[in-house]
């Protein structure tokens, strides 16, 4: 600490207590400062001035005037209630100016309320199941139906909320997603139930009439969307859609059995009759998620299809279905008949394609013209076309075309061209 | 003139239990109780009125300024969170020095305005206002207008100072607060205000020792302005 700092503080308070206990003029101040330290005499001196300067002392008037300013100010001040009502002091500019720390709260409380906002805005737009904000605006909507108090908010939001699925199946059937797909399906499916369920607990009357009509026009509107998606799904997703197109009471075919009756002979053609409801003309065997290009005959609600069928030899279980024109799809697994070699589509067994490596033996019969190509041999008045690099022998009039690395033979008579490849059984 | 000082004039009991008094006191002022707020008004009246006098150069200023201050208190007292002395002295010089520095603002803004007719027999004029009582013998308009001119030198010199200069020597003359007292109103320790004390005399002798002719250099010289005293 320097010492004149110290000095000159000693001798300021020296003074004040000499100089105002006994109300001194400042004229007598020399005489009162020792003379030892002139630099803080000077200093000291300079203090008193500014003290006792005339320019700093208040008037009595003003100081009386001012007075009874402020204490009127100050009771106008209490006069004005309301202008200092609790809602005032707490107003948040108040605080903020007085409450610094608040100040901050409130500004972190806006902001966080802004964020969850925002992510929630943007998350009751998000359709896409992977997104990671689909779980928020799934909880979103389970909050909301929770906190609605009646059935009929309720009622209206399950409705409301099937509608969202519905345009977000749309958007899933245009990305291609399979899995997205058909979980959104079933989220429908179960919304719309909550719907039904919903408007079930309403009281009867006007309310519930209104509600149970809104739900007609949904499903109506809902078939026609999910038909309208139909072309565009694979047969997996087909299944499932026609599926809820059933519940939502729409037109869809049904299988109720299906039935193999196998050749009576070698190398002839298996007949599968499919009986069901809604089977439309024209609709496509599927079997095991392959659709053959082979048409059938309906009658009488049953469907029959002939088919080269080539088993592996063992019975075993089949996804067959039917594909209608429309698009639906309808399946069922069966147990089918036991063969060797493989199952092709076409009339004539002997022209079905083999494929491979294998040395599977492919028989046509009929009267066609046959053409053979590579190394097969042809004999008889067919012009049996065989590509491959196989040992072919053709025999007879068929038209059959043969592709492959087998050693097929093929004989018959038959009309029939045959483009199957066996892609199932065979190879 | 309404003189004060602390040792002598307070209106507050200078006893060790001074402290709790006047947080009673500062409470009684929240509740804007008159008697309260008179005995505060009267205690700080000396003190601010001083800062604002040795800011600005005429004294009719520095009683509206003033006045200004202590309107600004009343209507904010019940917000102060301080409850001790040094606190509520710190904070009202701060409305002062906010209102100082508002002044000098406007002042900024509005044109130079050049009186047409001498000031020194004015009634309203700041030189006699400013340091010659209307009753005083010494009516001399040349010592007015010497006492005017060198006060007007004091105040220039005054804010040349830093704030807190400005504060220890309001706190120290004006107020006649202790050193401890100042530190806690400025937060400062009691070595750094006695430093800051004799920085503030010390920078103000050689700022008047400037701007004063040779034969009103010495501080001796310069007391008692205009000869009041």
């Amino acid at each position: 600490m320097n010492p004149l700092y110290e000095h000159l503080n000693e001798e300021l308070e020296r003074q004040d207590n000499s100089i105002w206990s006994a109300h001194t003029s400042p004229d007598l101040l020399p005489s009162l400062l020792p003379a030892s330290d002139q630099e803080v005499n000077e200093l000291v001196a300079l203090a008193r001035h500014i003290q006792l300067a005339s320019a700093v002392q208040v008037d009595s008037d003003f100081a009386e005037k001012l007075e009874q300013k402020m204490l009127v100010h100050n009771a106008m001040q209490r006069l004005q209630p309301s202008q200092r009502s609790w809602w005032n002091r707490l107003s948040p500019h108040r605080l903020m100016r007085t409450r610094p720390v608040f100040a901050v709260a409130l500004t972190g409380c806006l902001l966080l309320v802004l964020l969850t906002c925002g992510i929630l805005m943007v998350s009751s737009q998000v359709t896409n199941p992977n997104n990671p904000l689909y779980a928020l605006n799934q909880w979103e909507q389970n909050v909301r139906i929770s906190l609605s108090g009646s059935p009929v908010g309720r009622a209206t939001l399950d409705l409301q909320f099937a509608n969202d699925r519905l345009n977000t199946l749309t958007d899933l059937a245009n990305l291609s997603d399979a899995q997205a797909y058909e979980q959104q399906l079933e989220k429908l499916d179960q919304q719309i139930k909550n719907a039904v369920q919903s408007i079930n607990q309403v009281p009867a009357g006007a309310q519930r009439d209104q509600l149970k009509s809104r739900l007609a026009t949904f499903e109506i509107q809902a078939r026609q969307v999910l038909r309208g998606l139909l072309p565009r799904l694979a047969l997996v997703e087909r299944l499932a859609t026609t599926v809820t197109l059933a519940d939502l009471g729409g037109s869809v075919p049904h299988l109720q059995n299906v039935q193999f009756i196998s050749p009576s002979h070698s190398g002839g053609q298996t007949t599968i009759i499919i009986t069901g409801s809604d089977l439309e003309l024209g609709a496509h065997l599927v079997i095991d998620g392959q659709v053959m290009g082979v048409s059938g005959s309906l009658q009488n609600g049953v469907y029959t299809y002939m088919v080269c069928w080539n088993g592996n030899g063992k019975q075993q279980s089949y996804n067959i279905g039917i594909l209608n024109p429309d698009g639906t799809f309808a399946q069922i697994t069966i147990l089918g008949p036991s063969g060797s070699g493989g199952s092709g589509s076409g009339n004539s067994c002997g022209s079905v394609s083999s494929k491979g490596n294998g040395n599977g033996n492919s028989k046509s019969k009929g009267n066609g013209n046959g053409n053979s190509k590579g190394n097969g041999n042809s004999k008889g008045n067919g012009n049996g076309n065989s590509k491959g690099n196989g040992n072919g022998n053709s025999k007879g009039n068929g038209n059959g075309n043969s592709k492959g690395n087998g050693n097929g033979n093929s004989k018959g008579n038959g009309n029939g061209n045959s483009n199957s490849k066996n892609r199932i059984h065979g190879k | 003139m309404f003189s004060w000082r602390r040792t002598s004039g307070s209106h507050i009991p200078d006893t060790g239990n001074r402290s709790s008094i006047f947080t009673l006191l500062l409470d009684s002022a929240r509740r804007s109780e008159s008697e309260a707020l008179s005995t505060l008004y009267r205690e700080f009246l000396p003190g601010v009125f001083g800062y604002i006098a040795t800011r600005v150069p005429d004294r009719a200023t520095a009683e509206d300024l003033t006045s200004e201050v202590f309107l600004k208190m009343v209507e904010g007292i019940s917000q102060l969170r301080t409850s001790d002395e040094a606190g509520f002295a710190a904070w009202i010089l701060q409305i002062a020095r906010i209102s100082v520095a508002g002044y000098y603002r406007k002042r900024e803004k509005l044109p130079v305005h050049v009186p047409l007719e001498a000031t020194s027999g004015d009634k309203e004029g700041g030189a006699e206002s400013l340091t010659i009582p209307a009753s005083h013998p010494d009516s001399d308009p040349v010592r007015w207008a010497e006492a005017r001119d060198e006060w007007n030198t004091t105040v220039k010199a005054i804010n040349m100072l830093t704030e807190e200069q400005r504060q220890v020597l309001v706190g120290r003359l004006l107020l006649g607060y202790d050193v401890a007292t100042v530190a806690r109103m400025l937060g400062k320790n009691d070595n750094a205000v006695k430093a800051l004390q004799f920085r503030a005399l010390h920078s103000l002798q050689r700022l008047l020792a400037k701007k004063t002719p040779p034969d009103r250099t010495a501080p001796m010289q310069m007391q008692n302005p205009g000869g009041v005293r």
